[in-house]
């Protein structure tokens, strides 16, 4: 016996969608949206046409999506209705020649899709609705051959169901992914395998294992490329993408472990260079290893307790830069470099500066009325007469500072905690100086001038 | 402008011309290594503290370079003082305004203690004519004093635990400033002022030789030990002479007004070839005044003692006490008048000699009836011009217009006199 379901002209609400059995079966989607509130089970030996259809699984906790080898058109996971979060277990590859999202509707709470086992390639676009986001084992492969869009929506902030936790892997024999919104990854790992990619105006976040790159041409655009967990960024992904235009490293683990991005060559950021944390996590020290951070533009630091690590920090470039720290960051702790070749960089507020040995080799540096807070043990070389003339400075912790060329301040320099001045080098001052701790001048010399 | 606020010791401090620089009044700043403030005719550097008429403490250390600073409310009376080469100063404390000159601070602790020896000071220089020389805690072996030259200033710092010893006459421009020990040699020193009035202990030993001095000498420290000697010092422009509760060998008012600022002592002779001044002071001589000038006596006192004292120049005193057992000689045919009181008041077994230096040519007195005489033996002393000379008991030989109580016994010689009056 033949059953033949046309469902043109047709949408169908079931509780479950199940064809197997020995019957000769064929279901011809049609052009409807086919929520179903349970499993669908496809059999291997049964006519499913895709039509144009969206198979949907709505409504439910839990469901099995099975497709018997057939590929889909469009898919969507959808939210419960109560907002609750459901499990949906991938039983064999799905593969969706046209678009798959994972879908929230309005008015319904936020809540995640978590989606195990298999893989799900995607032909077209990926989108995630705001605030349902999605995790689980199940790897979501870009594999169409036209061009394919991930979009990502940011409207509820930081929050896990606004995120996408499954493996991705871009692996596209033509045409570009573009990425679109604001795309958070988390937990998981991100694996370029070939493709081109064009990270366009979205806002993309590397939070996972890693990047795994192997090929594509990336284009960045005027993207924001954020990281927010241990990672290594690999040295193939950085000479694909070329100089970044924003860079943001996002804090975004909630149990206060401090992660480590290693940075698997020189990054030049051509824009804005920000650090981050998301609402609820908690401000640990960054620590980046490895390589130069170029910063060609704004540099604006915040809510981490403190950066530290290898990488040197490099002011460069030849445009305007606003230099700022937060007052919920703490504890500069890399090298820095000021190395400029046209304009200003300006620094504004205080900059906590911890350890590491902070230079000046070229360019403008205009201190405005912000403060360099010595907070530990540090090296300057900030150039004499020709560098920087810092306005405030403050040893405000326990520290010797080195000097290897002249300190100079134009506003107050404050020792409020031990400080011990290592070389033979002048503190200049060109205002005011106030000690209400030890101060023990080594072999400078403490020279006053205007 | 600069401010410091709160206690900080620096290594090198440095402020450059036409800057100010003004510390918290209740703060103490040290330098420990250089101190550098060189402004310029114009461009002057000025140093202050944050509330006028309260001095900021600023102590330097081993060497400086200061000119044009225009200097208010500092004291550095801790540690060496500035000496500022064209500056001025107002409410300042150990700032001196010097002129042009180079500073050498002693570094000597080695065996070779010579002055000469250049790698002994700062600048590994042997100190030349007009430059200043300051002793400090930087150096602390002796020194040998050995140079020629004429220094600006010589300062014996308080801090200083060694002795400096001449072998030369230690010549200074101006002042030779004295809070630790110096020996001097037969050579003597030549300096504008000595003043060696702080309360460091400390140990001056005068030599053999002369102190020519031009203006203040200050030899009244509370802790100073001082030996004279056989040393002459003598005062060879205006200037103060202080040197109470110590006693000098030779003193000579050679030129100009010399000032006595407290109680004189001298046990060999005071020469006055000039002027001086004796005010409410005390002179206590037990050798010899040579008056060749004049001495303006105040409200003063003089003293005589000894057995050899002798009075030679027309002198007026105002109190003059010649105590018990004291043998004077007046000068013969010299005039002194007392204008106050005139005491000789011996003992029974310890008389007053008043004589002339040369036997049967008077001394001249003119008193008035302040006096207290007794026990005298006087010969050869014409008391007419004045009061009359009463005295309780004694004798008078060739005497005039002397009057005595008692019963005397005419004796021409000393031994006789006290052989008759007392066995």
């Amino acid at each position: 016996m033949a059953l033949i379901y046309d469902a043109n002209g047709f949408n169908i609400t079931a509780n479950g969608f199940k064809c197997n059995g020995t019957a000769t079966k064929t279901f011809d989607a049609g052009e409807g949206t086919h929520a179903i509130s349970g499993d669908i089970n496809l059999s291997s030996t049964m006519t499913f046409t895709a039509g144009t259809s969206m198979m949907q699984i709505k409504g439910t906790t839990t469901a099995t999506l099975t497709s018997g080898g057939k590929s889909f058109y469009n898919l969507r996971f959808s939210e419960h209705s109560t907002g609750a979060n459901s499990t949906i277990t991938v039983a064999d590859d799905i593969t969706v020649d046209n678009d798959f999202d994972i879908f929230r509707a309005y008015g319904v709470s936020t809540c995640k899709a978590t989606i195990n086992g298999n893989n799900i390639y995607i032909g077209r676009n990926f989108t995630t609705s705001a605030s349902m986001g999605c995790d689980g084992t199940t790897v979501l492969q870009f594999n169409g051959t036209g061009a394919q869009t991930w979009t990502g929506s940011n409207a509820y902030g930081n929050s896990t169901n606004n995120q996408v936790g499954n493996p991705i892997v871009v692996n596209k024999d033509s045409n570009t992914l573009t990425f679109s919104g604001t795309i958070y990854t988390k937990d998981s790992s991100f694996t370029f395998t070939k493709g081109d990619c064009d990270f366009g105006t979205s806002k993309v976040r590397f939070a996972g294992t890693g990047i795994t790159y192997t090929a594509g041409a990336l284009t960045v655009g005027t993207s924001t490329l954020e990281f927010g967990s241990t990672q290594t960024i690999p040295s193939g992904f950085l000479t694909a993408t070329g100089d970044l235009y924003k860079l943001s490293f996002t804090e975004i683990d909630v149990s206060g472990a401090s992660p480590t991005i290693t940075l698997g060559g020189d990054i030049t950021v051509t824009n804005t260079f920000s650090t981050a944390r998301v609402a609820s996590a908690s401000a640990p020290t960054l620590t980046i290893n490895g390589n130069n951070l170029y910063l060609e533009g704004d540099v604006s630091l915040g809510d981490y307790t403190g950066l530290a690590g290898t990488t040197v920090f490099q002011i460069t470039g030849g445009a305007t830069q606003a230099i700022s720290q937060s007052s919920n960051f703490y504890d500069f702790a890399n090298d820095l470099v000021i190395n400029k070749s046209g304009n200003t960089a300006t620094l504004s507020g205080t900059w906590d500066y911890k350890t590491g040995t902070l230079t000046y080799t070229a360019g403008t540096f205009s201190a405005g009325t912000s403060t360099l807070n010595i907070k530990g043990s540090c090296a300057l070389n900030t150039g004499g007469g020709s560098g920087i003339s810092w306005y405030n400075i403050t040893h405000s912790a326990t520290n010797t500072t080195t000097l290897s060329s002249a300190l100079t301040s134009t506003g107050t320099h404050t020792v409020s905690a031990a400080t011990t001045i290592s070389g033979t080098q002048d503190i200049v001052l060109k205002g005011n100086f106030t000690n209400s701790s030890t101060f023990n001048a080594g072999t400078c010399t403490v020279k006053v001038t205007s | 402008m600069t401010i410091f606020i709160g206690n900080t010791t620096f290594n090198n401090l440095e402020i450059l011309a036409g800057n100010t620089a003004t510390f918290a009044s209740s703060g103490g700043f040290v330098v420990t290594g250089s101190f550098n403030a060189i402004g310029s005719s114009g461009t002057e550097i000025v140093m202050s503290a944050t509330t006028a008429g309260q001095r900021a403490l600023f102590r330097i250390g081993s060497s400086q370079n200061v000119q044009y600073v225009v200097a208010t409310d500092i004291d550095s009376s801790i540690g060496v003082p500035v000496t500022d080469m064209a500056g001025t100063t107002s409410n300042t404390i150990n700032w001196l305004l010097t002129g042009t000159a180079v500073n050498y601070i002693w570094t000597g602790s080695g065996a070779n203690a010579s002055a000469l020896l250049s790698s002994n000071w700062s600048v590994l220089a042997t100190p030349t004519g007009g430059n200043s020389v300051y002793f400090t805690d930087v150096g602390t072996g002796n020194c040998t004093w050995d140079i020629l030259d004429s220094m600006l200033l010589l300062t014996i710092n308080s801090s200083y635990a060694g002795t400096v010893t001449t072998t030369t006459r230690m010549d200074v421009t101006n002042a030779l400033t004295v809070q630790g020990n110096l020996t001097v040699g037969a050579g003597g020193l030549n300096a504008a002022s000595v003043d060696a009035s702080d309360a460091t202990a400390k140990t001056i030993s005068m030599g053999n030789g002369t102190w020519l001095v031009r203006g203040n000498v200050s030899l009244n420290g509370s802790s100073l030990t001082l030996n004279r000697n056989g040393s002459t010092l003598i005062m060879n422009a205006n200037g103060n002479l202080n040197a109470s509760a110590n006693t000098l060998n030779i003193v000579s008012i050679s030129n100009g007004t010399t000032t006595l600022a407290g109680n004189l002592n001298i046990d060999n002779k005071l020469n006055v070839y000039s002027t001086l001044i004796l005010g409410v002071n005390t002179l206590t001589i037990t050798g010899s005044l040579n008056n060749a000038g004049s001495i303006s006596v105040d409200g003063s006192m003089v003293k005589g003692y000894g057995s050899s004292l002798t009075l030679v120049g027309n002198t007026t005193f105002n109190r003059i006490e010649l105590v018990n057992n004291t043998t004077s000689n007046w000068g013969a045919g010299n005039s002194f008048v007392f204008a106050g009181s005139f005491n000789a008041l011996g003992t029974d077994t310890e008389g007053v000699v008043i004589r002339s230096t040369v036997s049967s040519t008077s001394a001249k007195f003119l008193a008035t009836l302040a006096q207290n005489i007794g026990y005298v033996l006087v010969s050869d002393n014409d008391a007419s011009g004045g009061a009359i000379m009463a005295a309780s008991a004694g004798s008078l030989t060739r005497t005039v217009n002397w009057y005595l109580n008692g019963t005397g016994i005419v004796v021409t010689t000393v031994s006789d006199i006290f052989f008759e009056l007392f066995e």
